[in-house]
């Protein structure tokens, strides 16, 4: 169960989501790129929504900052030292 | 429903707001009917204990949790829609069921527990554009710009709060089995 640190696909699967999430680089060369990984193999798929689904729920801890709700002012980062 | 949850409850805050977060995640998906399942679904991340530690803005927490539930939709959808660009039947796939069941919560709530941990153990800086990346939206470059700060920098910064949320995967069931 800890092997996951070394496991080739799971690191391919998670880089992968860190990848899409960047929405300034991930355009449709990347996307088509790895469309072609998820289409080769269903551990591939699986592994990426495992990855998938970790991200999301990284998503779900609620912040230490105060970003204010939907207006631009800056969050004051709470902890300065 | 939990007994953990201390607050007077983030359902409640969920029902009495739940015309704004429904807008909230009408802006991110196409369609009324989506934007009903992903308030649908965050309603029920929410009480199901997802949360798992106090939350001190409750509204704000809850549009957190749906935009990035409507984010995730989106995510999926658009995953789906590359592999019609294949010319591959999106039926023929294996796709994980996407409805949680009981073990599954239980994972996941180790999870975010897990996550919530590792992101405590981070620099507050570190923190910081994490939080912006992932729970704001914001992009490397905006944060780079809005901290004032080089891009290298930001990109590190998050790789680093990535590789250590990344380590939590384990306690994450594998996909459905079929």
């Amino acid at each position: 169960m800890t092997q996951e640190h070394d496991d080739p696909l799971w690191n391919t699967a998670w880089n992968w989501v860190q990848r899409e999430h960047d929405r300034d680089s991930f355009d449709d060369t990347a996307r088509a790129e790895m469309t072609t990984w998820l289409v080769a193999d269903p551990s591939h798929r699986r592994a990426y929504a495992k990855a998938a689904r970790l991200w999301l729920l990284a998503g779900f801890v609620p912040p230490v900052n105060d970003f204010g709700d939907g207006d631009e002012s800056p969050g004051t980062p709470s902890a300065a030292d | 429903m939990p007994p953990h949850l201390v607050e007077p409850s983030l359902g409640e805050v969920f029902i009495a707001n739940r015309p704004q977060l429904w807008r909230v995640a009408r802006k991110i998906v196409n369609t009324s009917d989506l934007a009903d399942d992903v308030v649908q679904d965050a309603y029920l991340k929410l009480v199901d204990g997802s949360c798992v530690r106090h939350a001190d803005r409750p509204i704000g927490y809850c549009c957190q949790v749906v935009r990035n539930t409507a984010l995730d939709y989106c995510r999926r959808h658009r995953v789906e829609a590359s592999y019609r660009t294949f010319d591959i039947d999106v039926e023929q796939l294996d796709m994980p069921a996407t409805s949680p069941a009981p073990d599954r919560m239980m994972c996941e709530r180790q999870a975010i527990c897990a996550i919530d941990k590792v992101l405590a153990g981070l620099a507050p800086r570190t923190r910081l554009v994490f939080e912006l990346y992932r729970l704001e939206g914001l992009t490397q470059r905006e944060i780079s710009s809005r901290l004032g700060c080089a891009l290298g920098l930001v990109n590190g910064l998050i790789a680093e709060a990535a590789t250590a949320i990344k380590s939590c995967g384990q306690l994450l069931l594998e996909s459905e089995p079929r």
